[in-house]
C-alpha cells in the first residue's frame, strides 16, 4: 500500500545492473563471427576528420591488392565520396551515410557486411573507415579484430593525453602525414609516451601515405606482409 | 555527440522494465557512468529530462547518476591505483608511467524504483 494516501499503489525496487551498450556489444560479437566465418579480418579506423584515413586506405590497397582481397565500409555523415575513392583503387566499398550520427554502431556495420559479402565475394581484409570523430566512435565496438587510431602531424602530439578514452582500447596508433614533421611542433616521443600511459601494449607506427615512408611498418601492424 | 541517443536508450530500457513489472510509473532511476566512457553527464541528464516530458510513465522519474572510476594497474610493478579520476602521472611505488585501466568505461542502469498499480478487479489472478 502507498503510505501517503492509501491509494493502493505499491512500490518495487528492481536491481538491473545492465549496460546500455550490451546490445551493441552483442551484435559486435556477431559481426566478428560473421567475418571470421568468411575467413576475413576486420579493422576499425578511427580518427578526427581529415587525419588521412581514406588516403592511407588507398595506399594500403595499392600495396596489398591483388594478393590480398580488400573490402571497405565507409562511414560518413554525408556523401558517397570516400566509397568512390576506394572503388577507384579496385577494392569493394560500401558507403554508410549516417545522416548526422557521430559514429558507426554494430547494427549499421552488420548491414554493410552483408552487402559487402553479396554474391559470395571472397575477402581477406575488411576495413571500416569510421565517421571522422576522435571521441564518439571509441564507445562502439563493431566486432573489429584490430582497432587503429590515426592522428596526423598537424593535429598535435597532445591528442593521446587529451583523449584517453579513445586510446585505451586501441591496438594500433598510427601517426600519419609524417612528411609534415619538419613544419610542425609534433613530438613523436610525447605522443607515444602519452598513448602508452593509458595503453602500454599499443603498437605505434609512423607513416606518410604521401611519400610512402613507413608503409611497410603500417602493413606489418595490420598483420600483413607486402 | 551522442548523449541524447544514449538517453533515448535509457528511456527505452526503463519502459521495458516498467512493462515487465506491470508498473504504473517509474520513480527513482540509478545510473552509473564511467569516467572513461566519454559520456558527458550533464548532456546525458539534459537529454533524459527532455525525453521524459513526452513519456507519461517517466514524467515523475528522478535520474541519479554516480560516476564509476577506473582502476589503473601499473605496467611495471603491478601496483593498483583504485578509483582514480585522472590518468595517473606516475606510479607511487615504482615511478612507472604506463598503466592498464580497468572498468570505468560503461553506462549502466543499476537500480530502478517503480510504482505498481494494485489490481482493482479482485479477480484473483494477481501478478506478483
Ligand atoms: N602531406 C600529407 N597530406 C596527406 C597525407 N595523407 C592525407 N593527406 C591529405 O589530408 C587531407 C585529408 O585526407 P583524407 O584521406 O581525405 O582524410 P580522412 O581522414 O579520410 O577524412 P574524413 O573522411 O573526411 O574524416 C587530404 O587533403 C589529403 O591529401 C599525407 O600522408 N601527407
Ligand atoms: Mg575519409
Ligand atoms: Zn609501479
Amino acid at each position: 500500500m502507498c503510505d501517503t494516501c492509501g491509494c493502493g499503489e505499491r512500490q518495487v525496487d528492481v536491481e538491473v545492473k545492465e549496460s546500455l551498450f550490451s546490445k551493441n556489444r552483442a551484435l559486435g560479437e556477431e559481426n566478428r563471427r560473421l567475418v571470421e566465418a568468411k575467413g576475413a579480418k576486420l579493422v576499425n579506423l578511427i580518427s578526427a576528420p581529415g587525419s588521412g584515413k581514406t588516403t592511407l586506405l588507398e595506399a594500403t590497397i595499392t600495396h596489398l591488392m591483388p594478393k590480398v582481397s580488400i573490402g571497405v565500409i565507409e562511414g560518413d555523415i554525408e556523401t558517397e565520396r570516400d566509397a568512390q575513392r576506394i572503388r577507384a583503387t579496385g577494392a569493394r566499398a560500401v558507403q554508410i551515410t549516417t545522416g548526422g550520427a557521430c559514429h558507426l554502431d554494430a547494427v549499421l556495420v552488420h548491414k554493410a557486411l552483408h552487402t559487402l559479402f553479396e554474391g559470395d565475394s571472397h575477402l581477406d581484409l575488411i576495413f571500416i573507415e569510421n565517421v571522422g570523430n576522435l571521441v564518439c566512435p571509441a564507445s562502439f565496438y563493431l566486432g573489429e579484430h584490430l582497432r587503429c587510431i590515426l592522428v596526423s602531424v598537424p593535429e598535435g602530439s597532445d591528442k593521446p593525453s587529451k583523449y584517453p578514452t579513445t586510446f585505451k582500447d586501441a591496438d594500433v596508433f598510427a601517426i600519419t602525414k609524417i612528411d609534415l614533421l619538419p613544419y610542425f611542433d609534433f613530438s613523436i616521443d610525447e605522443a607515444a609516451r602519452e598513448a602508452r600511459r593509458i595503453n602500454p601494449g599499443i603498437q605505434i607506427v609512423e607513416v606518410s601515405a604521401k611519400t610512402q615512408e613507413g608503409m611497410a611498418d603500417w602493413i606489418h601492424a595490420l598483420g600483413m606482409k607486402i | 555527440m551522442h548523449e541524447f541517443s544514449l538517453a533515448e536508450g535509457l528511456a527505452r530500457e526503463l519502459l521495458r522494465i516498467a512493462r515487465e513489472h506491470k508498473a504504473s510509473a517509474v520513480r527513482e532511476v540509478y545510473v552509473s557512468i564511467g569516467a572513461l566512457s566519454g559520456i558527458v553527464r550533464e548532456s546525458f541528464s539534459f537529454g533524459f529530462e527532455i525525453i521524459k516530458e513526452h513519456e507519461p510513465m517517466l514524467k515523475e522519474s528522478q535520474l541519479h547518476i554516480e560516476v564509476d572510476y577506473p582502476t589503473y594497474r601499473c605496467g611495471q610493478c603491478g601496483y593498483l591505483i583504485e578509483r582514480s579520476s585522472v590518468v595517473p602521472a606516475q606510479c607511487p611505488m615504482c615511478n612507472g608511467v604506463e598503466f592498464y585501466p580497468s572498468g570505468g568505461d560503461d553506462l549502466k542502469i543499476m537500480r530502478v524504483e517503480l510504482d505498481l498499480e494494485e489490481e482493482t478487479s479482485g479477480g484473483g489472478d494477481e501478478h506478483v
